[in-house]
């Protein structure tokens, strides 16, 4: 092909060229930046995925661990439970604390008054606790000595229980030996009994096989 | 006057040289577009690549995400049952043993001392998200004697700087020493209050 011999022509046909070029050019350009910036784009997505399932396959990896963590530590809470916590009697937490405590006082020869349960309470905190407090007041004559005994055997035998009064004031009378005695006995208590039959089953579960793999 | 003869026709000239105009254009809007074209495809390919090795990750991601969701669960139910049993940490800890104290503290008082009442009281408190148990003792009694003061003064001095006692209880005070008017009382006996409040201990 060849280009008009008049310049006139000739100049529109090359400007036409020049201008078709440009827009080719500017086209490419584009296309090239926009083709650039998807793979950027892309290559972010990608570093982002590659993160991501690693996490994922570390959070996977740890799950046996997990899953032994876990079984570990509601055993361990069931049995602190069972030996420590102090469980209701049909509802009733005074029966069980009263029971207790007597039998100690039994067992160490003490004469004492009926418990007196001083009801439920919660511990104050940020964040809900699992755990509420029962206390109960224990009053007796007997000697500093025996209310030592009588403490000593009551805090060994359960140490997540706390003593969180004491009251020993001097009788006037002939029987000064023996003063009298009340002490307050506090216990942790499920706030959400259910939460412990939970826990129960999560361990049947783990031991049947259908945990979490 | 000069004259011109063409022996070939203008189409039919050729030239000596590799490069001529026409050839070099020709080059150029065949290689260019060419070396573009082999540009633009090998970057579609890239583009192509990343896209499908994306929508594989994406599959892949969707794949694990149940177990995953399992993991996260398991690992709440982890930290959930590890706060249960630092709650628990937390109770042992924070209980005094207090048949150690009154076996400690019968060891401090002398024998011209009795004591006619003792009382020990707890309440929680709540500090910067920190809950602890707030013990505080009250001994109240009589001292008999010339030494009367001398005792108090050496329980008070027990109580602050015995190794056991350092670890549970601050300084104590004693807001209340005078005379006893009962009586029977002598001269030199007292009447005491010693009051002592012990270190927070952490709960939760």
């Amino acid at each position: 092909m060849k280009l008009p011999t008049d310049p006139k022509e000739r100049n529109q046909i090359l400007a036409l060229i020049g201008l078709v070029a440009v827009g080719v050019c500017v086209g490419i350009f584009f296309g090239f930046k926009s083709l650039n910036a998807s793979k950027d784009n892309l290559s972010r997505d990608i570093e982002e995925l590659e993160s991501s399932l690693s996490k994922a396959d570390a959070k996977i990896k740890r799950m046996a661990v997990d899953e032994v963590d876990n079984e570990a530590a509601v055993k361990d809470i069931l049995d602190i439970s069972d030996k420590y916590v102090l469980s209701p009697r049909l509802g009733n937490y005074q029966l069980s604390a009263r029971d207790i405590l007597e039998a100690y006082a039994d067992e160490l020869g003490l004469e004492m008054d009926p418990v007196r349960g001083m009801g439920e309470g919660t511990v104050p905190s940020a964040t809900k606790g699992a755990f509420g407090t029962y206390t109960a007041r224990v009053s007796l004559y007997c000697g500093m000595h025996d209310l030592i005994r009588f403490l000593h055997r009551l805090e060994t035998d359960n140490p997540y229980l706390c003593i969180t009064g004491v009251q020993i004031t001097e009788r006037r009378a002939a029987d000064k030996d023996r003063p009298q005695v009340s002490f307050e006995v506090q216990w942790p208590i499920w706030n959400d009994p259910e939460a412990k039959t939970k826990l129960e089953e999560r361990i049947k579960e783990s031991g049947s096989g259908g945990g979490a793999s | 006057m000069n004259l011109r003869v063409d022996l070939i026709l203008e189409t039919e000239q050729r030239s000596a040289s590799i490069f001529n105009l026409k050839t070099l254009t020709r080059a150029v809007c065949i290689i260019i577009p060419s070396i573009v074209a082999a540009f633009f495809l090998v970057s579609f390919l890239g583009y192509w690549s990343l896209k499908t090795t994306v929508k594989d990750m994406k599959t892949e991601e969707e794949i694990k995400q149940p177990k995953v969701a399992r993991a996260d669960a398991l690992r709440a139910e982890v930290d959930q049952n590890e706060a249960i049993k630092n709650e628990l940490q937390g109770r042992r800890e924070s209980a005094v043993d207090w048949h150690r104290q009154l076996v400690e503290l019968m060891k401090v008082i002398p024998q011209e001392m009795y004591f006619d009442s003792l009382r020990v009281s707890h309440t929680f408190g709540s500090e910067n998200n920190v809950t602890f148990r707030q013990f505080d003792m009250t001994i109240s009694g009589k001292s008999k004697g010339s030494k009367s003061e001398d005792n108090v003064l050496m329980v008070k001095r027990s109580l602050t700087v015995s190794d056991f006692f350092k670890r549970y209880t601050n300084p104590p005070e004693v807001p209340v020493f005078k005379q006893d008017v009962d009586p029977g009382a002598r001269k030199t006996d007292r009447i005491f209050r010693i009051e002592c409040r012990y270190k927070p201990r952490k709960v939760l």
